[in-house]
């Protein structure tokens, strides 16, 4: 294995000296678009949206899983505010999508998902979500999709402190601090963030009678710290820093009755980058120390039997990357990493290692006469126990006329075996081979950019992806639950999306909105009596849209947002399902500003139309909520 | 258009329905009196289907052997409400149906013949089962270690019953004594819980094998106990131990046999006994093995291979068939497969809710 690695990095060192070798003749390229990562240089043919500004300005009070369940057609399973909450891309499952952190996954390594009620949106002011498979720039698990956090680093003299408190239904309050300060030199970013939800929405029990939701209080805070330092024109390090602490009740579904379950989440990120700067060229070393801790507690299994989970992953990541530009239309990246896991669960039987390493490489050519750029991005990953096959994808991306363009992705992705799936005792099974397979796509974009004062996109995706030895658990004779590679889910569907920017006088009107339809059925039987074959994947609804429309008039400001979530089947044989829903939510406020000073006052209305419903069987949601929000910035 | 036209079809349809509705009811309340009300599950066999884990119901089939159909979730059908979060057994006792609904910590109680809500037994931790004692009188066992006495009046525990073992499972009464097999819950167990069903006392607890699972009394009045050895079939761990068929005497409370399986690899599940309490059946090595109460050890030849698990099985009276339950991938809807123990054939399936287990025959 070794060999094979020291092979391919000697290939992309190859590649990268000879175009060292060759004369070029770029003037200017500026520092900017020679810092850009891999997720902007390299995805072409990829979709790839940013969340804008002022949408995460407005929703600082939020988590992550809050703001992509409002703002994208992105399947969200939420077991409430607060709650265990989790986002698919395009019929695949949460495990399935990456998220990322300045780069790194912070996925848990047990269950390879990420929980993102845990992560405040407040944190970041960067926040970019790649529709599709990228395993070639990304590596295992990114089958669905991924998401991209980070904060951008600024080096000019400011100072900025921004303070927040929010009040809302249910006795649920939360509050956040920030502070920026930066020179030409340094740029320091301190935020932090706490929340304390009760919880306590009234429901309709199966009598008709009034409920009020029992042990759903939790206590969640966050802390970051980042520190950029600018060494000269050509030299940059970064030190990143983020903590988050979450101790919550885990509430009982309708049909059990309540006992005290908690679960107490700690993770530690921090990571270091530098990046050195040539003429043509970019060379970056980064570094992260991730560990996660689980702590879960069910006062009645323990009093049964005794029983306690604790999970607590540390992982370590290091990874080399060098760009190059050879003229102005072709850039080539080549780089590879290292990682290193050690897993401490009592249920592993033992302390468990994993050892994984890659090696990557990309190139683009642009082709200035046809408008058409051209990627080819190729990854192998080296993992313990595991036969990873090379990972390729190839986008094209061109333009008809200045308001039509087009692109298409073919790519190959994988997924190992989790940790869990691995070594969970009973039932772990060491013989799992990684998820693997193809996906296509094919998009077009249509602008009708009038002005600057009238911006409107559009745009339309066709996808389809077919991964084989897809991962399930299912019970054995016994009735020990084991994973197996036992499906193949064919995925397929189109994404519609849409966005009209208008400025007419002191009205700004932004109206936005999205649409994913999916199909994702199992391909294969597991026994003659399955009846899963041809069938909808469980919690993955056919259809999925959201729509907002924003009215900014001076200092006032005012959203009406809509979501609008498919029939879900909650049986492998699409026997019984659970009803759509649409959920209608309502965001105004106003500013005002005293010289360096900014206070705004926001009040949103959640669900307005106090729709009952459940997300997932059994799992009540609130009805009508309120939430105040008082903003105070002061920056120069 | 094609709505439209789906629109005005569906429309007729209904009508013509609302007319025969009304029409039936009309016709039927002037032939039937009052007191004749239907008793549509009169006769049959329910099956328990645990449902869904963490955030399903459990539901009850029923299945009618004349017309060899089945019907899914009579319970939430006639009562309008859900189970609870899975349904673990279910006993018929004084024409009341008394179904254990584990995560829920509860018992629903319904009239045995039209399944309507009679009431609920609450205030249980983690219930198994359901045993009838006498018109006032029921038992529960409780994995939080204790038989739960209920008033079969009101529904309420009087008083709970110690064990002191892990896990206390399926209980049977001889001889005026409730046996209860401590199957060990989230962990391991090894013994038989001996208690006074007069004076709700404990008596004696019984060292047997380890992890009993099954257990029937044969025309004899004998105990027998099937213990299927520590361990899971296709998990083999080092410390496993090999299945035991334990008889007990109900007036001694002595072992009188002890007949251990031949490997501590496959572990023996199911126990069941036929019309004439001479003959029991059980699972093993993907077969089903039948088993004379007079043999001096066990069979050594399955009498049906059936090359699957069903993690619940039961013996019909009225048909003489074994019933097994096939829960397919737990998250679909579940087989169940008929075999003739006279011919050692498969007799037919059908389909019931999510997950069956347990059976009741009526």
């Amino acid at each position: 294995m070794m060999r094979k690695l020291l092979l391919f990095l000697f290939l992309c060192v190859i590649t990268a000296v000879q175009a060292q070798v060759k004369p070029d003749s770029v003037h200017s390229l500026s520092p900017v678009s020679i810092r850009a990562p891999r997720l902007e240089d390299f995805s072409i043919g990829m979709k790839v949206n940013h969340l804008d500004s002022l949408t995460l300005s407005r929703y600082q009070w939020a988590s992550l899983g809050e703001l992509l369940g409002t703002h994208t057609s992105l399947f969200l399973k939420t077991y409430g505010e607060g709650s265990l909450t989790t986002v698919s891309f395009r019929g695949t499952s949460a495990s399935h999508t990456g998220v990322l952190w300045n780069g790194f996954s912070i996925n848990s390594p047990n269950i390879d998902q990420t929980d993102l009620s845990l992560i405040p949106v407040y944190f970041f002011n960067s926040v970019e979500i790649l529709h599709g498979g990228a395993s070639s720039l990304f590596g295992s698990g990114n089958i669905g999709g991924s998401i991209h956090l980070k904060n951008d680093a600024e080096f000019i003299k400011k100072l900025n402190v921004t303070a927040s408190a929010t009040a809302g239904s249910f006795g649920n309050y939360s509050s956040s601090f920030r502070i920026l300060v930066s020179n030409e030199k340094w740029q320091s970013i301190s935020g932090f963030q706490y929340n304390n939800f009760e919880n306590k929405f009234t429901y309709h029990g199966f009598h008709g009678e009034k409920l009020t939701q029992t042990n759903a209080g939790l206590i969640q805070y966050g802390y970051i710290q980042e520190l950029n330092r600018k060494i000269s024109d050509s030299q940059l390090l970064r030190a990143s820093f983020w903590y988050q602490f979450s101790d919550r009740n885990i509430p009982p579904s309708m049909t059990t009755t309540a006992h005290n379950q908690y679960q107490v989440d700690k993770s530690l990120h921090a990571s270091l980058q530098w990046e050195k700067t040539f003429l043509h060229s970019i060379l970056r070393a980064r570094t992260a120390y991730i560990d996660q801790n689980l702590h879960f507690v069910d006062d009645l299994e323990e009093y049964l039997a005794g029983i306690e989970s604790n999970i607590r992953t540390r992982s370590s990541i290091t990874e080399l990357e060098f760009k190059k530009y050879l003229g102005e239309n072709i850039r080539i990246n080549s780089g590879g990493s290292f990682e290193y896991t050690v897993a401490n669960v009592k249920a592993y039987d033992g302390i468990r290692k994993q050892d994984r390493a890659d090696a990557f490489v990309s190139a683009v050519k642009i082709f200035p006469k046809i408008h058409t750029t051209i990627n080819l991005n190729l990854r192998q990953d080296f993992i313990e126990d595991y036969h990873v096959p090379l990972v390729p994808s190839l986008g094209i991306e061109s333009k008809i006329n200045t308001n039509l363009s087009w692109k298409v992705n073919v790519s190959r992705n994988f997924r190992v075996p989790t940790l869990n799936d691995r070594y969970w005792q009973p039932g772990g099974n060491k013989d799992l081979k990684p998820e693997i397979g193809w996906s296509e796509e094919a998009g077009i974009t249509f602008n009708a950019d009038k002005n600057t004062n009238f911006i409107s996109e559009y745009s339309l995706t066709a996808f389809s992806s077919m991964i084989d030895q897809w991962i399930i658990w299912l019970p054995q004779p016994s009735g020990i639950w084991s994973p197996k590679n036992i499906q193949k889910v064919w995925s397929r569907g189109i994404e519609l999306e849409g966005n009209t920017h208008w400025t007419t006088g002191n009205v700004i009107i932004n109206f936005s909105e999205s649409y994913t339809y999916s199909v994702s059925t199992n391909q294969k039987k597991s026994s003659n009596l399955d009846n899963s074959f041809g069938k909808q994947l469980i919690y993955t609804p056919l259809h999925n849209a959201n729509g907002e429309l924003t009215a900014d008039y001076k200092s006032f400001f005012i959203s009406i947002n809509q979501t609008y979530t498919g029939k879900r089947y909650f049986t492998t044989d699409n026997s019984q399902a659970l009803q759509a829903f649409t959920l209608t939510n309502l965001s105004f406020g106003k500013k005002w500003v005293l010289e360096k000073h900014l206070l705004s006052l926001q009040a949103h209305v959640d669900n307005i139309f106090n729709k009952e419903y459940q997300a997932i069987q059994y799992r009540p949601m609130p009805g009508r909520a309120f939430k105040l929000s008082v903003v105070w910035n002061m920056g120069r | 258009m094609k709505n439209e036209k789906t629109i005005q079809t569906m429309k007729r349809v209904a009508i013509f329905f609302t007319i025969f509705t009304v029409a039936v009811i009309t016709f039927s309340s002037c032939v039937k009196d009052d007191k004749n009300q239907p008793k549509p599950y009169e006769s049959g066999v329910f099956v328990v289907c645990q449902g869904k884990f963490t955030d399903g119901t459990g539901t009850i089939s029923f299945y009618d052997r004349s017309t060899r159909t089945s019907e899914d979730d009579i319970f939430g059908s006639v009562n309008g409400f859900p189970l609870g979060n899975v349904a673990q057994s279910m006993e018929i006792f004084n024409g009341k149906a008394y179904i254990v609904v584990n995560n829920a910590g509860k018992v629903e109680v319904a009239d045995a013949e039209t399944f309507k809500s009679t009431g609920v037994i609450t205030g249980l931790t983690s219930p198994r089962y359901f045993l009838g004692i006498n018109s006032n009188k029921g038992y529960v066992s409780d994995w939080s270690n204790n038989v739960a006495v209920v008033d079969l009046n009101t529904n309420t525990i009087t008083k709970t019953i110690p064990t002191n073992q892990n896990g206390p499972e399926k209980m049977l009464l001889a001889n005026n004594k409730v046996f209860v097999i401590n199957g060990g819950g989230w962990g391991i167990d090894s013994t038989v819980t001996v208690i006074d069903a007069a004076t709700d006392n404990v008596i004696k607890t019984i060292q047997v094998g380890k992890r009993p699972t099954g257990i029937q009394k044969d025309g004899s009045d004998n105990v027998w106990v099937m213990c299927s050895g520590k361990g899971f079939n296709g998990f083999p761990g080092t410390d496993d131990t090999e299945g035991h068929l334990i008889c007990i005497n109900s007036g001694t409370l002595a072992i009188v046999k002890d007949l251990p399986f031949p490997t501590n690899t496959e572990h023996p599940e199911n126990l069941l006994i036929n019309n004439q309490k001479a003959k029991m059946y059980y699972l093993y090595r993907s077969g089903i093995y039948q088993f004379d109460v007079q043999q001096s050890s066990l069979s050594t030849q399955a009498m049906i291979q059936v090359n699957k698990y069903f993690p619940g099985m039961g013996f019909d009276p009225a048909t003489g068939y074994i019933y097994c339950a096939d829960p397919v991938d737990y998250v679909q809807q579940g087989w169940v497969f008929r075999y003739n123990p006279n011919t050692a054939t498969l007799v037919d399936s059908f389909k019931v809710g999510i997950i069956p287990g347990e059976f009741y025959f009526k």
